[in-house]
């Protein structure tokens, strides 16, 4: 029974993958879409990648920008995820909170508050700094690489401060203190002993954090576009946006990131090789105690609160007061403040309708995608089950192919079936973009626990099932509350899969955004905006609160 | 009561008067086997490509007037929502009753030629120019006039008068002041260019659009973020922008304006309804009603821009009344050949990217 479930999952979740990839790689190698009679094998859209300088433009700059946001935001993110899970600095929960609000906010949302922001004319701050100064020239533009990757690290750091704080708070801290035993204080200890447990975490996160932010096209694409910079994920968007269409060629780009991705979960399984380097939770129990800053504590307040200035109140403070504007401008005068975006949005039928969709989809994704990947991981990393690495990297993969490439990959397969044009469709492809999210951050927490507890259940006669729910759930609970999280809030914003694959009545809050903003509707689309970081903010504070957890952690054995 | 008090309550008794005539006038225009055939289906689903705030406008004054039809919009940009139509009828999900986007070109060559669209007379025809229209398959919901748009308060009378001639977009004073939406968007954003590079390549050509590229514009991806770039002031001018979202925007007390420089190129949103729609009564009824004259006006009432219905072509869109110096109808409409438009589209658009230094390759 239990290796028919196990087969069964990895057949399952192998399908889900295989095939919308299988259409994809097959829509690369065509002259039309897939359906179209008068479609004919091609290496064409291959060859204008591989030979177009425009093309290899892009690359560079994906790479570039990519590689920028990764070191930047992993650096930070893991910076305060260290400060919130092991130190004792002021306020630990509203840090917390607060920390991952920017992660609510869809991306292109965001990028619009931040040219709201930044724009070197009428950008809000540049306008502040100019009076302030009396400068005729902007502080910075937002149009700018400069621009790209400051609006994408703030958008990321809360990813990788997700995928991190698990990892520290699962550290025993016995290991730090046997360091200050011997001499070793502060920097020394974080850089020989903390940093080198917490690598798999770390790594992890950088891999995804690079993956996402070089197939994200809507910051790059609003931010850099105006001023020629197009990342490879933009030109994707354009292949499909302009006139006419050109899917196969986007199908052949997206074959690019998939390289890069795998190249990326290669060296992320190179430095994980010897997990036994990196086991901290062992069948020794431990009480962890957060570190004493003392006054460097207030230091630690302001690197949390400048993140969050930045990252969470600026622009949900532009995306607040646009909701409230008649138009979308920096021009405060009293005549243009109104109610009316609200009056129209709340009456409207299809709000209420995108609202329940949500929900519903929010809420049952997570718990599926987890179920999944915790038994998936499990076989990989514990049962060792053979053709796990083929596994590991396939399941991984759709992080890599750009959301709208894989979205139509999945229109071609499932067109033709009961599911689609309706919700079951849109939670296919939100299971399927969100596996690999949930495997690499539940592998990431599987290396650090010893396989002596599980081989202990084993010992006295558990079953597969009585292990993985009595000892590995709670070993993993912090992680597994934060990617439950993670997955929570990446649902609710998912766009590229849903603006495909929706229908009028499977339509969801972020389609309804992305409609209103690419109808000019500015003010109508803020006020969703506003709406949807409400829904998540309350579903993850009531889910915290029932679940209990925050600084306080399980004790193992 | 003061005067302009007693003027309102006029005009509120004339228009719930014409409505009293008018909703009979249209229902009395339609076999009620078809009204009751429509109701019985009680759903329509329109595939738009059009503003969604805007189509769910039109579609509720199309269910004020049926209140037996419910109506449900999906809305995509016009290419993707043409693909992705063209893709569910070749797999024979058959999920819209009536399809509308801004692409007349490959609306024409690849749903109405394709045998996607269904044949229907909705007796309205002769109303409608051959040149916007495929008869009994395809119609325009409403026209986009496609002219310069720029903020009236950071551009000075002198200036805006420049604008009265496409000339006028060449002029250095723009310099550093210019954003445009990129020709490859199709449709509105490639209007101007296919003018000045293909349709009067002879009075304009490329030299015409390289004084145009001197003035080193903003790219954007679409009309929209370029017409919100000139109303917060980031550019003062847009050269090819529509007349609705400049309608959109003027009724929300946005600073606008536009011109219409001759030649106008008129591009129109069209509509038709799918050939295997699951709700046929209540498509033919729709197409009964949209293209109505009282069907047109509730057009101009949601999208803000002019109609090609003949009686009421010449009619100024909401809104414009607050733009400085009012409606200006275009002195002369290009008339179009939407299958050299498509064609040359490609061609075009890389002679543009090339003058333009954009880097998008074709």
């Amino acid at each position: 029974m239990t290796r028919a479930i196990n087969t069964g999952a990895v057949v399952f979740s192998s399908l889900l993958v295989l095939l919308p990839l299988g259409a994809v790689i097959y829509g690369a190698f065509q002259t039309g879409i897939p359906g179209d009679p008068t479609t004919s094998f091609t290496l064409g859209n291959v060859a204008a990648i591989l030979r177009e300088p425009t093309f290899h433009r892009s690359i560079m700059y994906t790479a570039l920008i990519s590689g920028l946001v990764t070191v930047l935001a992993v650096a930070y993110g893991a910076a305060l995820a260290w400060i919130i899970a092991r130190t004792n600095v002021p306020l630990k929960p509203w840090l917390e909170n607060l920390i991952t609000v920017n992660n609510y906010i869809p991306p292109f949302v965001g990028a619009v508050a931040w040219i709201a922001l930044g724009a070197p004319v009428s950008g809000f701050l540049n306008i502040l700094w100019r009076t302030i100064t009396g400068s005729t020239q902007p502080l910075f533009s937002i149009y700018s690489l400069g621009g790209i990757v400051w609006t994408m690290f703030l958008f990321y750091v809360p990813y990788a401060f997700l995928y991190t704080i698990g990892a520290f708070r699962a550290l025993d801290p016995s290991l730090e203190e046997a360091a200050a035993v011997h001499g070793a204080r502060g920097w020394v200890v974080l850089r020989t002993i903390t940093l080198p447990l917490v690598k798999p975490a770390l790594v992890s996160a950088a891999v995804l954090v690079f993956v996402l932010s070089a197939e994200l096209f809507s910051i790059p694409g609003l931010l850099g576009g105006p001023v020629g910079i197009q990342t490879l994920a933009y030109r994707i968007l354009l292949a499909i946006w302009n006139s006419p269409p050109r899917w196969p060629l986007a199908s052949a780009a997206g074959l690019v990131l998939l390289v890069i991705c795998l190249i990326g979960i290669y060296f992320y399984r190179r430095s994980v090789r010897d997990e036994r380097r990196f086991i901290t939770v062992t069948g020794k129990a431990y009480r962890p105690r957060p570190i004493d800053l003392g006054p460097w504590r207030w230091l630690a307040a302001l690197f949390c609160w400048v993140y969050i200035l930045f990252g969470v109140i600026l622009p949900l403070g532009a995306i607040g007061l646009g909701s409230l504007m008649t138009f979308f401008a920096p021009v405060f005068r009293p005549e243009f403040i109104s109610v009316r975006n609200w009056v129209r949005v709340l009456n409207e039928g299809l709000t209420m309708r995108a609202l329940q969709n949500t929900t519903l989809l929010a809420i049952i994704t997570p718990t599926i995608v987890l179920a999944l990947a915790l038994l998936l991981t499990y076989l990989i990393v514990r049962v060792k089950i053979q053709g796990r690495g083929v596994l590991d990297y396939l399941l991984t993969l759709p992080v890599a192919i750009p959301g709208i490439v894989f979205a139509m990959g999945m229109v071609w397969v499932y067109v033709r079936t009961p599911v689609y044009a309706t919700i079951w469709i849109l939670l296919l492809a939100f299971v399927t973009k969100f596996i690999p999210q949930g495997i690499r951050n539940l592998n990431s927490a599987f290396l650090q626990i010893h396989p002596e507890l599980e081989e202990c259940s084993a010992t006295v006669g558990a079953n597969q099932w009585r292990t993985l729910w009595d000892i590995t759930r709670p070993l993993l609970q912090p992680t597994i509350l934060a990617t439950w999280v993670l997955i929570f809030v990446s649902t609710v914003r998912e766009l590229s899969a849903s603006v495909m694959l929706y229908t009028a009545r499977s339509t969801t809050l972020s389609v309804l955004i992305w409609d209103y903003l690419d109808s000019g509707e500015y003010t109508l689309a803020m006020v969703l905006c506003v709406m949807q970081v409400a829904l998540i903010l309350a579903i993850v504070l009531l889910a915290r609160r029932l679940l209990r957890i925050g600084m306080a952690r399980q004790e193992p054995g | 009561m003061g005067r302009v008090g007693r003027q309102r309550t006029f005009m509120l008794a004339l228009w719930l008067l014409a409505f009293l005539v008018a909703v009979p006038a249209v229902q009395a225009n339609i076999p009620q086997e078809l009204i009751d055939a429509a109701c019985a289906e009680g759903a329509l689903v329109i595939y738009s490509g059009a503003g969604l705030d805007r189509t769910l406008q039109f579609a509720e004054m199309f269910s004020e007037v049926f209140p037996c039809i419910r109506t449900e919009v999906v809305r995509q940009a016009s290419h993707q929502l043409h693909t992705r139509f063209l893709t569910e009828q070749r797999a024979g999900q058959y999920l819209a009753d009536i399809i509308m986007h801004g692409n007349p070109g490959i609306f024409i060559q690849e749903l109405v030629e394709g045998g996607f669209i269904a044949e229907y007379d909705h007796g309205h025809d002769e109303f409608y120019p051959d040149s916007l229209k495929v008869r009994n398959y395809a119609y325009p919901i409403f026209v986009y006039y496609i002219g310069p748009a720029y903020n009236p308060f950071l551009v000075t009378p002198q200036e805006a008068a420049l604008l009265d001639s496409w000339e006028g977009i060449t002029s250095p004073v723009w310099r550093g002041r210019m954003g445009l939406s990129v020709p490859s968007a199709g449709g509105t954003s490639y209007s101007a260019p296919y003018i000045f590079l293909r349709a009067r390549r002879d009075e304009y050509g490329p030299e015409f659009m390289a004084r145009v590229a001197a003035n080193n514009p903003l790219f954007f991806t679409s009309q929209i973020p370029a017409h919100q770039m000139v109303v917060s002031g980031e550019i003062h001018l847009h050269p090819w922008g529509t007349s609705s979202t400049t309608g959109d925007l003027l009724q929300q007390g946005a600073p606008i304006a536009m011109k219409f420089p001759a030649p106008t190129p008129a591009v129109p949103t069209i509509a038709g309804m799918a050939k295997n729609a699951p709700h046929p009564n209540a498509a033919r009824l729709f197409m009964r009603w949209a293209f109505s004259e009282e069907g047109q006006r509730a057009s101009m009432d949601a999208f803000n821009t002019p109609v090609a219905y003949e009686t009421l072509s010449h009619l100024p869109p909401p809104g414009y009344e607050r733009m400085p110096g009012g409606w200006q109808p275009p002195r002369e409409l290009l008339e179009i050949d939407w299958e050299d438009f498509d064609a040359s589209l490609d061609a075009v658009v890389s002679e543009w990217n090339r003058i333009f230094g954009y880097l998008e390759s074709r």
